[in-house]
């Protein structure tokens, strides 16, 4: 990759490379390049490795309309009708599947449970049933008889994540964004009425930067001089898939205490999900599987579909979903320095991505987000390290207002 | 859950010697392996139904195998044989899953002796039923006692096309032909190195002269283009005259052979599930097989207490495989105290003589199994490169024009190496395929490691239990982003 450096420090071209820098590539950083670069910015999306290979690009596929807390439910209806036109928005299907969803109770306290977040959704408008064990049992022949009420979402479908870096690959380079993968950020220096991010191939100067970064945020926050209040937290969270096997079911299926998600798509192979936790650090990539856990997420899946038992588990893997301090999610403006903003620790970000990025878009853009953002002003403090400032340039560098 | 000090994946030569060596250094040492007895490919045991008969009687392997059986049995190493290893984690606890039921150890230190599999580079048909590879082949006459076919197509490169042209002679079969990439100069050029082991060059010529006397046409620096058949076997295979390269000349009138079976192999590639599992780091060596573990002379990895010997740690062959795991019994036992630096360097010196001498004919073999990387930039657009998914080459090439960053990305968006062979039949094709455009096996890097190391049946993971006594709270977050436990609650 080249480096911008020379055409920036070059008189007679462009002082600043792009209009915006994007830092991280899953489906946050994805989606706010692919509306801004739609807006008219000149776009650099800035990746470590390659677009959505972390949680973007591992996590279930699941697209439930029981996703996240009731209050984030406007977000999550609105992003799943968009992945189910992405053939459209995005140039690709990524596997979209509108197969309905149950989410299953097999005791009176999970049956409670299920209600309980019936009377929720209902009131968001989400088209739910509640049925009972027979009822569900037609619509799943190989449920376990022992289901004794279920929750049923016609709308929840299912896409295929793995696919979602290839979708966005093919629709950032066709409107223009230039993709930078395997570029790790290493630091930040401003002036000139912008920023200046090194990366491990090479500098881009850009107006403004939007850091969405995933597990990997604390770090990029830092070098721009800011602090969390709080632990950046991670759930490392845990798939597995099996052989393929002859059809046992076609929903999208959920458990009324939460802790699993199965899918069975076309090729026959069942997904196995539901945030059991391994272990891992994202720094190091290193991860584990928590043997329990394992044990655990199988054993709710064979409650349901004791036909599962019959094949064979082919691979597992862990994914990084950030939680920021407070459990909070943030769309917003860093405070106190100009044309920084920050995305991430959204609960089921994957599902909310396309949507919410095009709100997080429509903010810097100067339009009226539909729906208001999560400002993440409060999570912060500036941290005794500043900028890096180049000495050629130090006596024009200003760190909070870098453009006017 | 059984503790130990040592354990040993794989009991082929060079697990066995491990095992051997480390336990009768006082190591507390377990040795697991998937089949119902030690011996691994090249020492491969009978089944449990067969009895040797007289020829076996005077097999050098098979008497090898059964002194080295006899050693292990005899030395104060346990065994676990039949087990099928799945989980490893760091640290390390292992689990198994065995025909009656599923075990777990923990252990201080693992030697990985994980051996080799074979190299497929795939051609015009080769999904086709009838066509096997040479190391499935030597696993059926060797094992099973049984012809892969009654009228054979013997191709690919190395000393197994000898071995198995000769054992299907002897077996009463036919072989068609004999198709060898190497030309008989790249055979000449590997005979001083062969020397060092006369009593294997005097095999190999003991095969040969069997073939000859068969009358089998060898074709030297030929490759197979295309294997013909249908559902119901294989009826024709096509070969023609390669450059040294391995790609077929241009223009070359192509040459068919009627057989009903195709046993074809393009050299060994090394097993490294367990040290990619563990994010030991790797090095590609071609002249070893590919990607390796990167090890120390005592065959420590750069995970502490891991260590790697063996085919797994690069192509050499069953003699430097014995050396090396008893060099890498020394060092374990060594660095779990058991024995001193004085003992250890007495005892690892004339073994590492042995192994310098060794390594000459294993890398000479090795060289001739090597990949020849234009054969891969040769598969046809609508060849299948991944069995498993049935992906094609222009779905990795269209993948690749898009831009993906690495191999990992390949597998995300092309399902490449996702089906149940995990990538070991594919594994090769598609990293050579990334390699071409993206500037070398490196910068495409490996497939990150993932559980299970094999695919294992759902029954055994989920075992017996009550749905009133499943646990809950495996779910909630509990680490900071560096993987720390976090305090809050």
């Amino acid at each position: 990759m080249k480096s911008f450096r020379s055409r920036r420090r070059n008189p007679m071209g462009p002082a600043i490379d792009f209009d915006v820098a994007v830092i991280g590539g899953g489906i946050m950083g994805c989606s706010t390049a692919l509306n801004l670069a739609g807006g008219g910015m000149r776009t650099v999306l800035l990746e470590r490795r390659g677009l959505c290979m972390e949680a973007s690009g591992v996590n279930a596929g699941t697209l439930t309309h029981r996703t996240g807390p009731v209050s984030m439910q406007p977000f999550y209806t609105r992003s799943i009708a968009m992945w189910k036109n992405a053939s459209q928005w995005l140039g690709d299907d990524v596997g979209f599947r509108e197969r309905g969803g149950l989410t299953v109770a097999f005791n009176e306290k999970e049956a409670v449970r299920a209600t309980q977040d019936f009377k929720l959704r209902k009131q968001q408008e989400v088209e739910i049933e509640l049925i009972d064990g027979d009822r569900a049992r037609e619509i799943e022949p190989n449920l376990s008889k022992h289901a004794v009420l279920a929750s049923h979402f016609p709308r929840d479908a299912y896409a295929n994540s793995s696919r979602t870096g290839y979708a966005f690959q093919k629709a950032l380079k066709s409107c223009g964004v230039l993709i930078m993968t395997n570029s790790e950020v290493q630091g930040f220096e401003s002036g000139d009425g912008g920023y200046c991010i090194r990366t491990s191939t090479g500098q881009v100067t850009a107006k403004r930067i939007v850091i969405s970064s995933g597990a990997w945020v604390r770090k990029v926050v830092a070098m721009l001089g800011y602090q969390f209040t709080d632990a950046v937290a991670v759930r490392v969270n845990m798939m597995s898939v099996t052989e393929r096997m002859p059809k046992l079911f076609s929903t999208l299926i959920t458990h009324a205490n939460s802790g699993l998600t199965l899918k069975q798509p076309d090729n026959g192979t069942v997904l196995i999900g539901g945030g059991w936790q391994g272990r891992g650090d994202p720094y190091t990539g290193q991860t584990d599987l928590v043997r329990e856990n394992v044990t655990t997420n199988f054993r709710l899946a064979h409650s349901v579909f004791p036909g599962i038992e019959a094949t064979r588990l082919v691979r597992t893997w862990l994914g990084f979903e950030v939680r920021l301090p407070g459990d909070e999610p943030m769309a917003g403006p860093l405070p106190g320095i100009s044309n920084a903003f920050l995305i991430g620790g959204f609960q089921s970000g994957w599902t909310g991505g396309p949507y919410i990025g095009r709100l997080m878009a429509d903010l810097m853009l100067g339009r009226d987000p539909e729906l208001p953002l999560f400002d993440p002003s409060h999570a912060f403090r500036r941290a005794s390290v500043q900028l890096n400032t180049p000495n050629e340039a130090a006596d024009e560098l200003s760190v909070k207002d870098p453009i006017h | 859950m059984q503790q130990l000090q040592l354990i040993v994946l794989g009991a082929g030569p060079a697990g066995m010697q491990a095992a051997i060596t480390a336990s009768r250094n006082g190591v507390d040492t377990l040795i697991i392996d998937q089949a119902q007895k030690a011996g691994g490919q090249v020492y491969r045991p009978l089944p449990t139904s067969h009895a040797p008969g007289p020829d076996l009687q005077h097999d050098n392997d098979f008497a090898a195998g059964e002194r080295l059986r006899q050693e292990l049995a005899d030395s104060p190493a346990r065994v676990a044989f039949g087990h099928t290893v799945w989980r490893i984690s760091p640290g390390f606890e292992i689990e198994a899953v065995g025909a009656e039921s599923s075990k777990i150890w923990r252990s201080q230190a693992v030697i990985a002796a994980t051996g080799a599999y074979e190299r497929c580079v795939p051609f015009k048909g080769w999904t086709q039923p009838g066509v096997i590879g040479l190391a499935a082949a030597t696993i059926m006459l060797k094992s099973q006692q049984m012809l892969p076919g009654r009228r054979v197509v013997v191709a690919g490169c190395g000393p197994l096309l000898a071995a198995v042209a000769a054992s299907i002679l002897k077996g009463g079969g036919k072989i068609a032909a004999i198709v060898d990439l190497a030309s008989r100069s790249e055979w000449l050029a590997a005979l001083p190195s062969l020397l060092v082991h006369p009593e294997l060059l005097v095999r190999g010529s003991q095969w040969i002269a069997a073939i000859r006397s068969a009358g089998v046409p060898i074709l030297n620096r030929h490759t197979v283009v295309e294997a013909i058949g249908d559902d119901n076997g294989l009826s024709a295979v096509l070969v023609m005259p390669a450059s040294a390269d391995g790609t077929p000349i241009a223009g070359a009138a192509p040459l068919r052979l009627e057989a009903d079976c195709l046993a074809i192999g393009h050299g060994l590639v090394p097993s490294t599930d367990v040290t990619r599992s563990l994010r030991a780091r790797h090095v590609y060596q071609p002249d070893r097989g590919g990607w390796i573990a990167e090890c120390d002379d005592s065959h420590r990895t750069s995970v502490d207490r891991l260590y790697v010997c063996g085919d797994g740690a690069g192509i050499r062959g069953a003699v430097s495989a014995a050396l090396q795991g008893q060099i890498a019994g020394l060092a374990a036992a060594r660095d779990l105290g058991h024995i001193g630096k004085n003992i250890h360097d007495e005892r690892v010196a004339p073994l590492r003589a042995k192994l310098r001498h060794a390594e000459r004919f294993g890398s000479a073999v090795a060289r001739l199994m090597r990949l020849r990387p234009a054969m891969m930039s040769v598969i046809a657009a609508d060849t299948i490169v991944c069995r498993c998914e049935d992906i094609v080459r222009s779905e990795i090439d269209e993948a690749l024009n898009v831009g993906a960053a690495n191999l990992n990305q390949i597998k995300a968006w092309t399902r490449a190496g996702m089906g149940p062979c995990q990538g070991r039949v594919c594994g090769e094709t598609i990293s050579s395929l990334c390699a071409e455009r993206m500037g070398g096996k490196e910068r495409v890097g490996l497939w990150t490691g993932r559980l299970p190391l094999r695919p294992v049946p759902m029954r055994a993971v989920i075992g017996d239990y009550r749905y009133e006594d499943i646990v809950w709270g495996g779910n909630k977050t509990a680490l900071d982003d560096e993987g720390r436990l976090l305090k809050r609650s």
